[in-house]
């Protein structure tokens, strides 16, 4: 996921450097007038402008040193954002594609709703029922419950959020009848993080807590009957009543994250200090109990560690080959399944405990499979998404 | 060659490089335009020294990276400009992804740090200095970043998809 995301943001920035302004046909009148304006009211120049400018000049000393060992490439001359991958020197062994691999688990489902917005698949809430948001720009706007076979979606809840929200929930728990997610505003320049809670049947939505001083925003869950979460950019699992009351550090949890509750690991993902293997440390929140992984560099679930295109059980076995490379650092979905790319353009849902993988057709982006998407993967195809319902793989 | 010739040849052949920079570094062609002629404007006062001393151009980004995590326009505003706002600068504006979107949603010097990691291609060691700050700093501010784009995961990634 860090490494898509990094690859996705290289290609969004070149890409957009292409579209950068011309210059000005009087750029030269323009800085030669700047120039001059300078130098009259050179003096009067505010004090912080010149301490950024005499700073500039110290640092690139440094800069011009550092760089010297290895120039970066010019941006001109840097080759254009291409999506063909650099000629294979042999080609991967081809495979049946997913729809052919686990035909009852694919669905396919329109881009929009009638009413014209963006449909969003979130998770199956049963066989038939798909979770799907709808968004107000990039906020939570509704839940809707989908029907994947009549293909008709009901309203679940109204989603508002409070005045100056800037980020919602990107997945929605769901557990003992509740839907729950997060909305973060900033209160007096200190972020504020508010949970929510609505019937999974449908109705209002419920503000259950307010952290304060909150972290940008957090992985929540409902487990064991309490809304359980770890804070992004830190570290601990905390837990409160779903009906809201103090939020409590679960014992054991310091420096820890939640992976599937009762499991929490370290370090976390994008984090190396604490070894290079992303959640390698596990923990059982409830007896205490400790697990090392078996591989120093990689990533593990609660039962697999991949590295590369070698995945294994955390207790050493089941070693095996895999059909394309792991993303470093992606922690296995659902505890099982992992997006493997291969050379040419394809990329390769694989179930590590079925040992099976089929290739994914998509006609967009490389599709993306986080540790913390309840159950799916969705990609387009054509002009509609085909969902796969990772829990209906057996 | 004269030092103002050298001048000339420089900003004629890194303006485009310069303007690129400028872009994805402010996510806006007016902001990127004033930038670079503000940034060109003190190398030009500086031209002769900086010329014999440094690279001229990481310069100038430096010069830019800063004056923008600086809030540099917020504070110009406040004094008296002689150009209004030139609609020549604006050439075809991107449309691009909810990536971009959200990119224009992190705290300038967030996105600082990401746009001279993933397009400048800086270490963390060379981001630190161009931006002034620790390297823990320019880690933290990625990650925290990168944090954020990922919040938005799902949106960019059904967003990535459409637009097949």
């Amino acid at each position: 996921m860090n490494a898509d995301l990094e690859k996705s943001l290289a290609e969004e920035l070149a890409r957009a450097a292409g579209h950068a302004p011309r210059p000005a046909h009087d750029l030269r009148a323009r800085i030669e007038a700047g120039h001059r304006r300078r130098r009259r009211t050179g003096t009067a120049l505010s004090a912080a402008a010149v301490a950024v400018l005499s700073a500039a000049v110290t640092v690139v000393i440094t800069v011009a040193v550092t760089v010297a060992a290895s120039p970066p490439v010019p941006v001109a001359t840097r080759p254009s954002p291409t999506f063909e991958p650099s000629a294979p020197a042999t080609a991967d062994p081809a495979l049946p594609p997913v729809e052919k691999v686990w035909p009852g688990a694919l669905h396919t489902v329109p881009r929009n709703l009638p009413n014209g917005q963006e449909l969003h698949p979130e998770r199956f809430l049963d066989d038939r029922s798909l979770l799907v948001r709808t968004l107000d720009v990039d906020r939570i706007d509704a839940l809707w419950a989908y029907d994947v076979r009549k293909r008709t979606a009901r309203r679940l809840v109204d989603v508002r959020s409070p005045r100056g929200t800037v980020v919602t929930a990107p997945f929605v728990a769901v557990g003992d009848g509740l839907l729950a997610w997060w909305t973060l505003r900033r209160e007096r320049n200190a972020r504020v993080v508010e949970i929510w809670t609505a019937p999974v049947t449908g109705g209002s939505q419920r503000k259950v807590a307010t952290l304060k001083d909150a972290p940008q925003g957090i992985d929540l869950t409902i487990a064991g009957g309490r809304l359980v979460w770890s804070p992004w950019g830190r570290e601990g699992v905390y837990r409160m009543p779903l009906t809201g009351g103090a939020a409590k550090p679960v014992a054991g949890s310091a420096g820890h994250t939640l992976l599937a509750w009762p499991w929490a690991a370290r370090p976390r993902p994008g984090v190396r200090k604490g070894g290079n293997v992303t959640f390698g440390d596990l923990v059982d929140l409830r007896t205490g109990a400790r697990e090392q992984a078996p591989v120093t560099i990689g990533a593990c679930s609660l039962t697999w560690c991949v590295s590369g295109r070698t995945a294994m059980r955390r207790d050493g076995g089941g070693r095996r080959e895999l059909p394309g490379d792991a993303t470093a650092g992606d922690v296995p979905a659902l505890d099982r399944f992992a997006l493997l790319s291969r050379r040419g353009a394809d990329s390769v849902l694989y179930d590590l405990a079925g040992a099976k993988g089929g290739m994914l057709r998509s006609t967009g982006y490389t599709p993306v499979l986080d540790y913390r998407m309840p159950g799916l993967l969705t990609y387009m195809r054509g002009g509609e998404q085909v969902v796969v319902n990772l829990k209906a793989i057996r | 060659m004269h030092d103002d010739e050298l001048f000339e040849r420089f900003v004629t052949e890194r303006v485009d490089v310069l303007l690129r920079y400028g872009y994805v570094l402010t996510g806006n062609p007016h902001d990127a335009a004033d930038l670079v002629q503000e940034a060109l404007v003190r190398l030009r006062g500086g031209w002769e020294r900086v010329r014999r001393k440094h690279d001229p151009e990481a310069y100038v980004k430096t010069t830019m990276s800063r004056l923008h995590v600086n809030s540099w326009r917020l504070r110009r505003r406040e004094q008296v400009t002689a150009e209004p706002p030139d609609r020549t600068w604006l050439d075809s504006p991107y449309e691009g992804s909810a990536l971009w979107d959200t990119l224009a949603r992190l705290p300038r010097r967030q996105r600082a740090v990401l746009v001279l990691r993933y397009y400048e291609q800086l270490t963390d060691a060379e981001i630190a200095v161009v931006l002034g700050i620790s390297r823990g700093t320019v880690r933290s501010q990625a990650s925290r970043a990168l944090d954020k784009l990922r919040g938005d995961l799902p949106a960019i990634a059904a967003s990535l998809g459409s637009k097949a």
